[in-house]
């Protein structure tokens, strides 16, 4: 892995307006991310980890530029990408869903899925078939996949189509949003290997969403925690996993086993609470926290590093 | 007299090319009150239409094609049973127009003859075994997180005092912590009450920490039965083996995973011979021709030719 900073957010910010049910104003925000600071090397598989509501798909949809942020700036190799999005940078990020199956269009032949965007592009048709059977054999696929209907294949061949098609534009950065948490154990396997096969192949960078910790350890180089819209732990994956520091992402280790009996499994997993609470200042975590002081509740923790390629957002690791 | 045995079981679906095997010769044994037997298996490997054959729940277009089913000893064929079960989907088990209390109470009104005092003194004491508080019952199951909603399942599970309880994926549509508190309540509750239940997933890692027997299945069949120690310890069949090597794990590093080439056969085309024989690392010739039969080997019961 070279050092060359590929993909950069600086403050990066996506809230949802809140309207009244009366009259659609605008009563508050819902602050999904709320102030993302990530840098990701060229090569690079980041893992964002979080529950549902921490703000990891939207983080992945607004690297994907199919949201645009609140505020923040979003670099691309180096070029500021938050507004504008140039046309020789199209087809350089794409994102890869959860779902396959509502990923392809049902009516439509594969080859009407994967083609007909390419003709757009001004690619002509023999073109066109020739880089997409390319693309198909990339992923274990081959030419006769292209005439049959999506109903035809199993999830697993699904979303191997679903990254042909993301891999023809040749992407530099991939967002991968929990892509194999719906297909089976053993199809999981292979996707994931295949997704390793192909970043080396390809060339890839990595941003792997997921709310399952094991995925994330097999499968990233750093593991970023997230909670209710802020990272509140970033880390190579050996730091994260073999010293953990913000007691969210000790509960989140704590809360999955490891398939040995033998291996006694004693969560340690504060109270659930209904939804997340926004209030003015103090940390997000705060109203779980089973160490909570009494600064938490007033003062929002800053990132801070604590050790090389490690960073937690705890007011337990404030330098004093 | 045992609390769940079942015997060459077998259910079929009907469908548009006749009838379809889906659980096939099935044999599986719960021997002691408050035992949790874990189904693990990939989805399409029959695991939740066992479920719903045992909990006598199965839809107009199946039936069960041969074998039995026996609850302390009881055909639950010719005899009314008590069994419960837990759905994945929490929400799409309560009534929405009900508050969690009239839910609750409602077992105790009709299946027990209480007075409505008695019911929901009753069932206030129901949500405090699943760890909820009193003013529970008057809230209406959208004022509930996920988690909640599955323990007010549970409140009504053991309310109506059941003989067995199936679980089938219980815990799928929740967060990690949540799904942690409530399998760990669940695994609790049974235990201090010695219910019998059959716990369905598709998670080894969870099966391993919840159970204390699991039964593997594939293509409609169980293909090892054993201990929770041994199954993971030392796994004999060759897709218990694969399965264990092929998920991604939390406290250890692991460069490869082993890749199980191709899909699991789908209900009326399994293969002739042993249904795995196509993906297996280790078949020969006679894997291909002949279906090995469950075979006891000391505490465990493999399906494989290897072990014969």
């Amino acid at each position: 892995m070279n050092n060359e900073v590929l993909v950069k957010t600086v403050s990066l910010k996506k809230y949802y307006e809140v309207r009244s049910k009366f009259l659609k104003r605008v009563v508050g925000y819902i602050k999904a991310v709320d102030g993302v600071d990530l840098e990701v090397g060229r090569g690079e598989t980041v893992g964002i980890v979080g529950e549902s509501g921490s703000g990891k798909s939207t983080l992945g949809l607004v690297l994907a530029k199919l949201l645009q942020p609140t505020d923040g700036r979003y670099l691309f190799k180096g070029i500021d990408i938050t507004r504008r999005f140039p046309q020789s940078l199209r087809g350089k990020i794409r994102i890869v869903f959860q779902d396959p199956y509502s990923a392809l269009n049902p009516r439509l032949r594969i080859e009407d899925s994967i083609v007909e965007p390419l003709i757009v592009q001004g690619y002509s048709r023999r073109e066109a078939i020739e880089k997409s059977i390319e693309s198909l054999k990339l992923v274990g696929l081959n030419e006769q996949h292209l005439k049959v209907y999506p109903h035809m294949l199993s999830g697993g061949q699904r979303q191997r189509v679903v990254i042909a098609r993301a891999l023809i534009s040749e992407p530099e950065f991939m967002i991968l949003d929990e892509p194999t948490s719906m297909l089976d154990v053993s199809t999981q396997a292979q996707i994931l290997q295949l997704l390793k096969d192909i970043k080396i192949k390809k060339k890839l960078t990595y941003l792997f969403i997921t709310h399952n910790l094991a995925l994330a350890r097999y499968i990233s180089d750093t593991i970023a925690v997230m909670y209710a819209g802020h990272i509140v732990e970033i880390g190579s994956k050996k730091n994260v996993f073999s010293e953990p520091l913000h007691p969210y992402t000790r509960c989140l280790i704590s809360a999955y086993p490891s398939p040995d009996p033998t291996i006694d499994w004693r969560p340690e997993i504060p109270e659930e609470i209904p939804a997340i609470r926004f209030h003015g200042g103090g940390c997000r975590y705060v109203d779980r926290c089973p160490l909570k002081r009494e600064i938490c509740t007033r003062q929002v923790p800053e990132l801070i590093e604590v050790g090389k390629d490690h960073k937690v957002r705890c007011h337990l690791y404030r330098v004093p | 007299m045992k609390p769940l045995e079942v015997r060459r079981l077998s259910v079929e679906y009907l469908t548009t090319r006749g009838w379809i095997r889906v659980v096939d010769d099935i044999d599986i044994d719960i021997d002691e009150r408050g035992e949790i037997l874990a189904i693990v298996g990939e989805s399409g490997c029959g695991k939740s239409t066992l479920g719903l054959a045992i909990a006598g729940l199965l839809p107009p277009n199946a039936r069960i094609a041969g074998g039995y089913i026996r609850i302390f000893g009881k055909d639950a064929a010719t005899n009314p049973v008590k069994v419960a079960v837990v759905f994945q989907d929490a929400l799409a088990s309560l009534n929405p127009l009900l508050t969690i209390g009239e839910q609750i109470a409602e077992i105790y009104l009709h299946h027990f003859k209480m007075t409505r005092k008695e019911a929901f003194e009753e069932t206030r004491k129901r949500l405090k075994d699943v760890g909820l508080p009193d003013s529970f019952v008057d809230r209406y199951p959208h004022e509930l997180s996920g988690g909640q909603r599955q323990r007010v399942l549970i409140a009504m599970t053991i309310a109506m005092e059941p003989e067995l309880i199936v679980a089938d994926e219980p815990t799928t549509a929740l967060d990690v912590t949540i799904q942690a508190k409530v399998l760990l309540l669940l695994k609790d509750i049974v235990k201090k009450r010695g219910i019998p239940m059959l716990y369905i997933t598709h998670d080894l890692a969870l099966a391993s920490h919840i159970a204390d027997r699991v039964a593997i299945m594939y293509a409609g069949q169980v293909v090892e039965s054993s201990d929770r120690y041994s199954i993971f310890r030392e796994p004999k069949h060759p897709y218990t083996r694969a399965l264990l090597s092929s998920v991604p794990r939390i406290d250890t590093d692991i460069d490869e995973l082993y890749i199980i080439n191709g899909e699991p056969p789908l209900p009326g085309s399994f293969p002739k011979g042993c249904r795995f024989s196509p993906r297996c690392p280790i078949a020969f010739e006679r894997c291909f021709n002949e279906e090995p039969t469950l075979k006891s080997i000391a505490k465990s019961y493999i399906r494989c030719h290897l072990y014969e």
